[in-house]
């Protein structure tokens, strides 16, 4: 009988000791977000355009994580599905249909001499990427511009095209045929 | 570290694993004398010659331009200046094509050049030693001395180390096939390299000096040897003929017997490598006081008749200066060697700081570029490979594009020297396929960089209109409570009188300012949606979807009118097109808008519906200023078409006046759309300056107001009863 007592006592105890060390924790060690919702933001290439049908990056790795298509992001295009689908460990799908826009980037450009200053294109921009004041030429900042098209439609006077990004000296990707690397034969 | 003295006296050289034995190629075009300069009709001068950014132009289209004037000003750490090479006037400024493999444009001057060869006044330092230090660093910096060896990296920077540096490595290997501009440079101006050497020697704090030549330029050694005899801190060591032992981390190797760490940099064992080229550029600067504007390049290769070095003129195009040497079939032109060099797309390209090495070869010195065959994995790159790498492996990541395979395979180690290319024997272009991969991986990170600063400025932008928005609602609770005070304060005095009956005014006065800020804020509520749709915090996806397809549908009215107009094409003139599809877009747009905001109209009503619940006086005034408003909103949209027709009847005088008009019209048009959605929303006053057409919706709102105050005070009455 004594025997079952401690055996009880001291189940009990450490079934105690071990109850506080857990509730401990899980106050102490306690994660606000699902740290899956931040490495998939990671991976989101961050254009806050809306066109997954979120209002933004985040919102879309939220929804993600909560069980969404991983294929609904143009800007990332198949690159970006890849990713998820590796970190996700879902099947990666091809881009969804709904969405038809070109793979290429694009900056948004406001043709200034047509510009009336009215601010609407500035409020639209979800980077504050365009400067300018009431009644003041607007113009883009081409580098912080993410191409999410969202200052176009705002615009009273379609002053804004969305121009692709032109390659330079420093951001071309060898793209090329063939370069003759071995032209020289030693035993010619 | 280094035994830096023990160098000096010991005959010890060591090797690094791979590397292959090309044909050198080299006898056709070392003999001497280097010819001179010659001056073409016109020089492009690009202002970026060297890894870095470019100074900022200081000469405009017209100048006239004297030899080594300054064309750019270095503003910034790695700009590097650029200078004019003849005299002559600077005929434009803009895009040309580069000599880079990418064949793409860059800005550059283009110099026509009037042949005189006028220089600029020059102020030539006889004795170095009078010049401190730093004056000496500034006038390499100005001089636009970068590496001349292939790099061009800012020679002054390199001359400005952080660590202490023991040893002063010269790199005269010049280990590329076809090349001898280094060696020629060494026979002739044997004097004038070491001179520069002694001055770059003295800036690093007199380390100990090696020279490294290959074995294969017995010439050349003999004249440093000479140039170099009464100077006790300097030694030339002949190392063996194998490629690629003048690639910086390699030559290093050979002298020291000590690696460079693969994320480290020369100057961390205490070593810094320049190039001949780069010591002879550094005495010209400083005691001619002659930028740099002129370099030795190699002209060779089984078409050129005669094969040689020649001073040329930074920025001669190519294809002037091979025509000028009696070529005239360029196609195709290598620059550089043609281990490392590269196809110029573009022969109009110019000679810059970097080109030492021009090759036009025959049919039969290049293979077909289509003899590709698949990896048969040989191993046979390995063992050439100079940077120990694994060049089979890194082409089967490069093709799958596994970027974090790569990193782990050092693909950023790769000195892109092309030993694997070479002796691979299914021909496969490895290290374009390196290259590619390079770049591959560096716009990734850029863009992970960008994508994180993007996501910086959105999280920022959120944050400021959170506060922002808090900020107002500070401000509207403060004006309310002020209001309420100066009501309380009123019937109070009045109310001390009949004091039982003042609590409850008050709270009835209370209970009408809640209720009239409630309508208020109920009926603005739409039209704040609309307008900010897009750039609130969280903005409503329909309305961007909405605006997707405003857009969508002004593309194809853009279209339409388009053809229309096309289709018409007959005479009528650009201002009235240009009024009409302006008049088109803000039509569709109008419509589009139209479609958006009508699902937003009929939330505020559902919402003062159930809001004023409390407040029976409040909504009857708000349906009755809603059902008038929006009579007046139906009459607008009537009237609408009636303010836009003139504009599109009377064409303006000049273009920009036709731009203006029609940049007027659209704003007007789209203001109506607005003030027909806005009527029914905002019961009071708008204002004076609006169209006479409103005076219906003014009066309507006034007479809401009007009934909405009666009521208020009905209530109050009611209450106070």
């Amino acid at each position: 009988m004594t025997t079952l007592l401690f055996a009880l006592i001291a189940l009990g105890s450490l079934a105690l000791i071990f109850g506080l060390a857990l509730g401990y924790a899980s106050i102490r060690f306690k994660v606000d977000e699902d740290p899956i919702v931040e490495q998939i933001d990671q991976i989101l290439p961050q254009t806050q355009c809306g066109q997954c049908g979120y209002p933004g990056c985040k919102p879309y790795a939220k929804a993600i994580a909560d069980g969404d298509e991983i294929n609904k992001c143009p800007p990332g295009g198949d690159a970006t599905i890849k990713k998820l689908a590796d970190l996700l460990g879902r099947e990666a799908k091809p881009l969804n249909d709904a969405h038809d826009g070109p793979d290429i980037k694009r900056v948004a450009f406001i043709r200034e001499d047509e510009c009336i200053g009215c601010t609407k294109c500035i409020q639209a921009c979800p980077v504050d990427a365009i400067v300018g004041a009431t009644r003041q030429m607007h113009t883009v900042i081409a580098d912080e511009c993410t191409g999410c098209d969202l200052c176009v439609a705002p615009c009273p006077v379609d002053c804004i095209d969305m121009l692709p990004v032109q390659p330079t000296i420093q951001t071309w990707q060898w793209q090329m045929q063939s370069i003759p690397v071995k032209v020289v034969d030693a035993n010619d | 570290m280094i035994d830096v003295k023990k160098l000096l006296t010991s005959d010890q050289l060591w090797d690094y694993a791979g590397g292959v034995f090309p044909e050198y190629r080299k006898e056709q075009s070392r003999q001497l004398p280097i010819q001179p300069a010659w001056i073409p009709p016109f020089v492009r001068v690009p202002i970026r010659q060297h890894i870095g950014q470019s100074g900022n132009l200081i000469v405009k289209v017209g100048d006239h331009v004297l030899k080594g004037q300054l064309l750019t000003e270095p503003t910034h750490g790695m700009a590097v200046p650029v200078h004019a090479p003849t005299s002559g006037i600077v005929e434009a400024i803009g895009q040309t094509p580069s000599n880079h493999p990418s064949g793409l444009n860059e800005i550059s001057l283009t110099i026509r050049t009037d042949g005189l060869d006028t220089w600029c006044e020059r102020k030539p330092v006889a004795d170095a030693s009078t010049l401190s230090d730093n004056d000496l660093l500034q006038l390499i910096r100005y001089a636009g001395i970068s590496g001349m060896g292939g790099a061009g990296f800012p020679t002054e920077i390199k001359l400005t180390p952080v660590n202490p540096i023991e040893l002063l490595l010269i790199n005269g290997a010049e280990c590329e096939p076809y090349i001898s501009a280094d060696d020629t440079l060494m026979q002739a101006l044997a004097e004038q390299v070491v001179a520069g050497i002694e001055l770059m020697a003295r800036l690093l704090n007199n380390p100990v000096v090696i020279i490294a030549i290959e074995a294969d330029k017995p010439k050349a050694i003999a004249a440093m040897e000479q140039a170099c005899a009464d100077w006790e801190q300097v030694r030339v060591r002949t190392i063996p003929a194998k490629y690629p032992s003048g690639g910086e981390r390699q030559l290093i190797q050979i002298i020291t017997g000590q690696e460079v760490p693969s994320n480290g940099i020369p100057a961390d064992l205490g070593v810094v490598v320049h190039n001949v080229g780069t010591a002879y550029a550094v005495a010209r600067a400083v005691y001619q006081d002659e930028p740099l504007i002129a370099r030795v390049v190699t002209i060779t290769g089984n078409r050129v008749l005669k094969p040689a070095n020649h001073w040329v003129l930074l920025g001669t195009p190519i294809d002037a200066l091979l025509h000028h040497h009696g070529l005239d079939q360029l196609d195709p032109v290598i620059v550089g060697g043609p281990m490392m060099g590269y196809q110029l797309p573009h022969a109009e390209a110019p000679v810059i700081k970097t080109t030492n090495c021009l090759i036009i070869p025959s049919q039969d010195e290049l293979p077909s570029a289509d003899r590709q065959m698949p990896c048969i994995r040989c191993g046979s790159c390995a063992e050439a490979c100079p940077a120990n790498l694994l060049p089979q492996q890194l082409h089967w990541y490069a093709l799958a594009e596994d970027q974090d395979k790569l990193n782990e395979h050092n693909l950023f180690d790769c000195i892109e020297c092309g030993a694997c290319a070479y002796v691979c024997p299914s021909e496969i272009p490895l290290v374009l396929e390196y290259r590619q991969a390079k770049a591959m991986i560096r716009s990734s990170r850029q863009e992970q960089l960008k994508a994180e600063r993007a996501k910086q400025r959105f999280e920022a932008r959120n944050e400021r209109l959170e506060q922002e928005k808090q900020a107002r609602a500070e401000k509207h609770k403060k004006a309310a409570e002020a209001r309420l005070k100066a009501m309380a304060d009123k019937p109070s005095s009045s109310a001390s009188e009949s004091s039982p009956d003042s609590a409850t005014k008050q709270s009835a006065a209370v209970a009408a300012a809640l209720a009239r800020a409630k309508a208020k804020k109920a009926s603005q509520q739409p039209q704040k949606t609309m307008i900010d749709a897009a750039g609130q915090t969280v903005p409503d996806n329909s309305d961007v979807a909405a605006m997707r397809e405003a857009r969508k549908a002004e593309a194809r009215a853009k279209k339409a009118q388009k053809q229309s107009s096309s289709a018409s094409g007959n005479g009528a003139s650009d201002k009235s097109a240009a009024v009409a599809a302006a008049v088109a877009r803000a039509k569709a747009k109008r419509q589009a808008q139209a479609s958006s905001t009508e699902p937003d109209a009929q939330q505020p009503l559902a919402a003062t519906a159930s809001n004023a619940a409390d407040d029976k006086a409040a909504r009857v005034a708000a349906a009755v200023a809603r059902a008038k408003a929006k009579r007046d909103a139906a009459q607008h949209s009537d009237a609408k078409p009636a303010v836009t027709a003139p504009s599109e009847e009377q064409p303006a005088a000049d273009d920009k006046a036709a731009r203006v008009a029609a940049d007027v019209a659209r704003a007007k048009a789209k203001r109506q759309a607005q003030q027909a959605t806005d009527t029914d929303q905002k019961p009071q006053p708008t204002s004076a300056a609006e169209p006479a057409q409103d005076k219906a919706a003014r009066i309507a709102q006034a007479v809401a107001k009007a009934k909405a105050k009666r009521a208020q005070q009905a209530a109050q009455d009611d209450s106070e009863q």
